[in-house]
């Protein structure tokens, strides 16, 4: 049972890596309900701003902060 | 000193100063590369502690000829150092790197930077070189005439950068004040040269002279470039093999360690043949990765390589590109990957969005293990004329199918820019004995940089084709191979009435869903289809007899044929999607390799079926 | 005469770059590298198909040019009057005589003297 549970874990968390990279945007409603879970718990407040910044349209850019016309349009931000 | 903010530091000036090595010794390991905010130009950064204890970050600025840039890293460079660079603040200091052996043409640049009238100090870099020329420099006079401190230090010399430190640890300099604007930079810079450097003997170019006179020659310098590239391949693939045989095994007894370890069952599946298995793929291909990189940094630590672009240069422009393509392309016989990252020094758009898209055609170290298999299961290991190798030739011919079909269609790509010109303008720059100590830092930052984007693609990816290829798990007193009742197996089985055209089984469709992670995964995937052992190196030797039992050689062709231009792995696509920004690009790479595949490998079954009757 | 008309081993010196429009970014990267009027280029190779590029030597720095790169390059068509014995080559000979750089030969390459000896 726990062989299922973890090779499950595994499976998902590999298959959310993957539709982070393609669509972020798919991910937003997950990372918001983790951030507000984690908000109601108080607990580990590290994730908690890594999922607010991704629940956000932009933020799953990684490190730019500083620029405009960061978006896919202006062919994304590197 | 140590509660002091660090300082920060810009490295700038003309390529070929030596900058980087200098930077690699003042950083060592601790550099970081990632990109500038908007634009796809690479950002090294680094740190450093001075003797003093003065905490320093370094920024290696791109290399550029004047502050009125014409691409996108020079423009980047002239930002930064004009502090006007959006999310890069100004740097405190500019350390303006000359090579001491080539003042005429890196002192006017120096110059330009000083009229911006920011702090900087000036480095004579390669000093040790300058004695053999019979020159020396009168360095007390030129910091005079400069007004900026002035140092000198031998870039690929272990502490040669003794006095770079010693200048960070002393007060920050004054500002310099510029020259009046519109001053002749040329003009101020023989005049320096004539009061600060003199000359004990005659300066001659003789090294240069004579080494370019077989390097540059028509005849002589295509020789020795083949001659230096054949060597290349060996290299990378013959001496290669016993440290990727290593890996390999080394790879299969953690697989039976840890399998050992785990009680039977699913967990363990996943752990040994979809973790392990898939970072092994990975791992086993570091050594080939490695030999080419340290081979292409040589070169070009050496100054071979503008030389070779040189050579290469009428040949690339038959297909529309410049000579500057020639080293991305090269790298991309290791793995497309860093291939297309080093497009970046390809300055015209067009140009580089070209050598992009043909870089997955140059036959990647992946597909190597595939081409292999096929060939040795379908090849007879004849001699040719009591020479050739029949089977090397025909490996051969899949390298030069693979670069032909490259330059065709890299003519087609720029049929319509046929007006645009192309400068070359390269600068061939001395020659000089690499050093070790800067090779082996860069080839660590790159062995980093694949390991870490590859290997995660990779790995994921195993694990996610892994579950597909499991479950759903077939039901008890199941006659066919597990994999046929999965879900893998069930994707394969609908491939088929599109695939069987060109002559596909559904076993390989099947196979060819986990080598769109990485190509060479194809053969542990084959090897899973076929119930044969799970690793690579029992793969091929079962798998051989398996194959040319059960295969047609019409097949087998169709299937070499379409992986000389198979649509590129994840990893590609991804760094195809980082470099150029685009998703219209992918789209476009994917689908032009992929209808050039069914054609190819539509060609090969049919016309073979025809010859075999 | 221009750059991309001399031959093998034959050398010249700069008279001023002709840029092919107002905005020609070629011409202006010719400047900043060291294309400036009095400088001594020498031709050291030319590509293996077809003569193009070529690579020339001007100071100490070798650059490879396309043959429409160096067409912007005006060489002066004959040498200052006297021309003392610079930082050349010892191989070469210094030809005070102003022959043109067009007819110099293979065996011996004429040398046309610069107005400053580069130092460096």
């Amino acid at each position: 049972m726990t062989q299922i549970l973890l090779v499950g874990l595994v499976v998902l968390l590999c298959a959310g890596y993957w539709l982070q990279r393609l669509a972020p945007s798919a991910m937003i409603p997950l990372w918001r309900a983790l951030a507000g879970l984690l908000a109601a718990t108080q607990a580990l407040p590290g994730l908690r701003t890594k999922a607010e910044r991704l629940a956000t349209p932009s933020g799953a850019n990684p490190g730019c902060g500083g620029c405009k016309g960061c978006d896919d349009k202006s062919g994304g931000c590197h | 000193m140590t509660d002091l903010p660090p300082l920060r530091v810009a490295l700038v000036g003309n390529p070929n100063c030596g900058k980087t090595a200098i930077f690699n010794q003042l950083t060592g390991s601790r550099q970081k590369v990632a990109n500038y905010a908007g634009v796809t130009v690479e950002r090294k950064a680094g740190r450093l502690v001075t003797p003093a204890g003065r905490r320093v970050q370094v920024l290696d600025l791109p290399g550029t000829y004047s502050l009125a840039a014409t691409s996108p890293d020079e423009a980047v460079t002239r930002d930064v150092c004009r502090g006007v660079y959006k999310g890069e603040p100004a740097p405190d200091l500019l350390v303006s790197v000359v090579a001491a052996t080539n003042l005429r043409l890196h002192l006017r640049f120096m110059l330009e930077l000083r009229q911006l009238g920011r702090p900087m100090i000036v480095v004579l870099n390669m000093i040790d070189a300058i004695r053999k020329q019979g020159l020396t420099i009168d360095i007390p006079r030129l910091q005079a005439e400069l007004g900026v401190p002035v140092v000198s230090a031998v870039g690929i010399k272990r502490g040669g950068c003794q006095n770079i430190l010693a200048a960070l640890d002393a007060p920050a300099p004054t500002p310099p004040t510029p020259l009046p604007e519109g001053t002749d930079l040329h003009a101020e810079v023989r005049r320096l040269l004539a009061l600060c450097v003199a000359r004990t003997t005659e300066r001659t170019q003789l090294f240069e002279d004579k080494l370019d006179r077989w390097v540059l020659h028509p005849v002589w310098g295509m020789l020795i470039l083949f001659v230096l590239l054949f060597i290349m391949f060996q290299a990378v693939f013959s001496w290669a093999q016993p440290f990727m045989d290593m890996l390999d095994n080394g790879m299969k007894s953690l697989g039976d360690h840890v399998g050992a370890l785990l009680p039977d069952g699913v967990l363990r599946s996943l752990v040994v043949d979809g973790i392990i298995a898939g970072a092994g793929t990975v791992i086993v291909f570091l050594p080939q990765i490695l030999i080419l990189f340290l081979w292409i940094l040589a070169l070009e630590e050496s100054g071979y390589l503008p030389r070779a672009a040189f050579m290469l240069d009428k040949l690339m422009a038959s297909a529309g590109l410049s000579g500057r393509s020639f080293i991305p392309l090269l790298s991309s016989f290791a793995c497309a990957v860093p291939g297309i990252m080093s497009t970046r020094t390809i300055q015209n758009p067009r140009d580089r969005m070209v050598t992009i898209m043909i870089a997955p055609l140059m036959t990647c170290s992946a597909r190597l293990p595939v081409y292999a298999l096929l060939i040795g299961a379908f090849i007879p290991a004849r001699h040719i004329a009591g020479l050739f190798n029949l089977q090397g030739l025909v490996l051969f011919g899949l390298y030069a199918a693979g670069i032909l079909s490259a330059l065709v269609v890299a003519r087609v790509l720029k049929r319509r820019a046929t007006t645009d010109e192309h400068p070359l303008l390269l600068e061939l720059p001395n020659y000089r004995l690499p050093g070790l100590q800067s090779l082996s830092i860069e080839l660590w930052q790159r062995a980093r940089i694949f390991l870490s984007r590859v290997g995660t693609i990779i790995v994921t990816l195993s694990v996610l084709m892994w579950a597909l290829s499991s479950f759903p798990a077939p039901p008890a007193g199941a006659t066919g191979p597990a994999i046929d009742y999965s879900l893998a197996g069930r994707i394969g089985h609908l491939m088929l009435p599109f695939f069987q055209f060109i002559g596909f089984n559904w076993q390989i469709c099947v196979a060819l869903i986990p080598g769109l992670a990485a190509r060479e995964v194809a053969v542990s995937a084959l090897a899973t289809v076929y119930s044969v052992g799970a690793s690579e190196a029992d793969a091929a030797s079962q798998l051989a007899p398996l194959l040319s039992a059960q295969w047609s050689l019409a097949t087998a062709f169709s299937l070499l044929a379409w992986y000389v231009y198979a649509p590129q792995c994840f990893s590609t696509l991804a760094v195809i999607r980082r470099e150029t920004g685009s998703w219209r690009l992918v789209w476009i790479s994917t689908a032009y390799l992929f209808g050039m595949a069914y054609a190819a490998s539509f060609l090969a079954y049919h016309i073979t079926r025809l010859i075999s009757g | 005469m221009r750059l991309n008309q001399l031959s093998l081993r034959a050398a010249g010196v700069i008279d001023h770059i002709e840029a092919l429009s107002t905005h020609d970014a070629i011409a202006q990267r010719l400047g900043e590298l060291g294309f400036v009027p009095g400088e001594p280029v020498k031709v050291i190779a030319f590509g293996p198909l077809g003569g193009d590029p070529m690579a020339v030597e001007i100071g100490f720095t070798r650059f490879a040019l396309r043959r429409s790169e160096a067409h912007r390059i005006v060489l002066r068509d004959n040498t200052a009057a006297t021309a003392p014995s610079c930082a050349a080559q010892p191989h070469e000979q210094a030809d005070p005589a102003a022959s043109s750089p067009s007819a110099s030969t293979a065996d011996s390459s004429s040398h046309q003297a610069p107005v400053a000896g580069p130092l460096a």
